[in-house]
């Protein structure tokens, strides 16, 4: 039988740690690691941030896994990038999309819709011609409809 | 000793509560971002491509060596049978088929009539390919024309009268009509979805849409065909009367709306 | 709808060397090969774009390996730039020999 000062000790300690809880990434799964190796190349840990280069437009909720829309602005000179994949965490398939640029784009520039399966990262990974890696990422939420 | 206890407590759950309340955006206001970022990205909606399919469907030559424009004039505009403005004024009583007709009816007639196609082929889900690229191009020659539907003819009254009751009438197993989610409950939300409040927005002026939520165009014909089916009753097939009945109704709700086919919606 | 068609945006004055966006739009199912279809339970089968080429008068200036996971009706854009007019063609085919083509003539000024 727990005395109150028991109750209260444990009760202070579940609080105190689920306030730590948004700070622990408990999303990463040791799959999602291996598809990202499979489909990208190398380890998660070899892609750097690149968030500050590369502006990633999404919807932060999407009513509809159907119609997502993803465009990728990037401040890196097109002739430096090898290439740019649209890569989201949960979909079956994570590849959504590979583009290769050449010099005539002019611009790091793309954008379309994608399908998402359930809420997940949408990642616009960046390879660039001198065999680094960035990365910007988004969670976007994914709901089903009210009726259907 | 307790009150150590108790001030951790306080301390832990302020925390708690400060770090949670930073994250609280409007659900419902963050989801109509995605139809927003849609638009706001796409220089050319799926459904234009569909309207230039409508379009050459609208020029080419039926099995009986007619096209539509052939009555109608190119790009509907024939002095004759102009089809702009049409839809505007649809559903309305055709004296060649002796009945009221909404948009996926005079359509289907007009080509089984007047340009030799088998009714056989248009029926159903396989004439649907067809019949609704043309029926969006049709009803696109009236973009910017504001609605204006009068029912005046006897028919065209009972029609109304008809779409009327099948608004309010309760039906199905859940006993749900369209008015107790489009009028008393239009503007809240079933989850994340807002419900439409089809008085309100004209709703006739923007259908034909793109559901981008399937990536199909529908008519309003299969729109009403899917909300039958939401709320479990069986849907009408394609041409009843019960679709233009409540079209009738919806479409004089919608006077005084500019046409803007086609729609973009969820 | 018929698959395949496609329709190209590009703006109407372009200016010779300046980037300027191109759009377009492609009807294709673009089924992923992972759902199911509700009545019978079984998988319905991929039909999705796999590639896509834009050449600008012969030359490749973007490639995509497009995945079943990009949404049907499917809508690209990319920006280019270049100092001569000519023809923009863009070349595409699908997992089930489907192949296509649509091009567009760019005048630059």
């Amino acid at each position: 039988m727990m005395n109150r000062r028991e109750v209260l000790k444990l009760a202070g300690t579940g609080v105190l740690l689920s306030t730590l809880s948004p700070f622990v990434n408990l999303s990463f799964s040791s799959e999602v690691e291996e598809k990202f190796k499979k489909h990208v190349g190398v380890p998660m840990s070899k892609v750097k941030d690149g968030s500050d280069k590369i502006k990633l437009k999404t919807p932060t909720i999407a009513e509809t896994g159907a119609n997502v829309p993803v465009s990728v602005d990037a401040k890196i000179p097109v002739e430096d990038v090898d290439w740019l994949m649209i890569f989201v965490d949960h979909n079956p398939v994570p590849r959504v999309i590979k583009v290769h640029f050449s010099p005539m784009n002019g611009k790091t520039f793309f954008a379309t819709r994608i399908k998402m399966a359930k809420t997940s990262n949408v990642r616009a990974i960046i390879k660039k011609k001198d065999g680094s890696y960035l990365q910007a990422l988004k969670e976007v939420k994914v709901t089903i409809g009210g009726c259907g | 000793m307790s009150i150590k206890y108790f001030l951790l407590f306080m301390l832990t759950s302020g925390i708690l509560a400060f770090s949670f309340a930073g994250d609280r955006l409007d659900p419902a206001e963050e989801v109509k971002k995605q139809k927003k970022l849609l638009l706001e990205m796409m220089g050319i909606l799926p459904g234009d491509v569909i309207v230039e399919e409508g379009k050459e469907i609208f020029h080419k030559e039926g099995p009986n060596g007619k096209s539509c424009a052939s009555c109608h004039g190119k790009d509907g505009k024939g002095e004759k049978l102009p089809l702009v403005g049409a839809y505007a004024t649809m559903p309305k009583y055709y004296k060649d088929i002796d009945m009221v007709a909404d948009l996926d009816l005079r359509v289907k007639s007009c080509m089984e009539k007047y340009t030799g196609y088998d009714p056989e082929e248009l029926k159903g889900k396989k004439g649907r390919k067809i019949i609704v690229p043309l029926a969006t191009y049709v009803a696109s020659l009236s973009n910017g024309m504001k609605f204006n539907v009068q029912p005046r003819h006897p028919k065209e009254k009972e029609m109304y009268k008809k779409g009327e009751e099948l608004w309010y009438a309760r039906v199905g197993k859940m006993d749900f009509s369209c008015a107790m989610c489009h009028d008393k409950y239009g503007g809240y939300r079933i989850r994340l979805q807002t419900l439409a409040e089809p008085k309100k927005s004209k709703v006739m002026r923007y259908w034909p849409a793109y559901r981008y939520s399937k990536d199909k165009m529908w008519t309003m014909e299969d729109r009403i065909r899917g909300c039958y089916k939401q709320i479990r009753v069986t849907k009408p097939p394609f041409y009843h009367w019960a679709h233009v009945a409540l079209q009738m109704y919806m479409a004089v709700n919608s006077n005084g709306g500019v046409v803007e086919v086609p729609g973009f919606v969820r | 709808m018929a698959i395949g068609t496609a329709r190209v945006r590009v703006p109407k004055k372009i200016k010779k060397g300046k980037p300027f966006k191109v759009q377009f739009i492609i009807i294709h199912p673009m089924e992923p090969g992972t759902r199911k279809d509700k009545k019978t339970g079984k998988l319905i089968p991929a039909h999705h774009i796999t590639k896509l080429d834009i050449k600008f008068n012969g030359k490749l200036v973007t490639h995509m390996d497009v995945g079943g996971a990009v949404s049907a009706n499917p809508y690209f854009a990319i920006m280019m730039k270049t100092d001569e007019s000519g023809t923009l063609e863009i070349s595409y085919e699908d997992n089930k020999g489907g192949k296509w083509k649509k091009s567009v003539e760019i005048k630059v000024s």
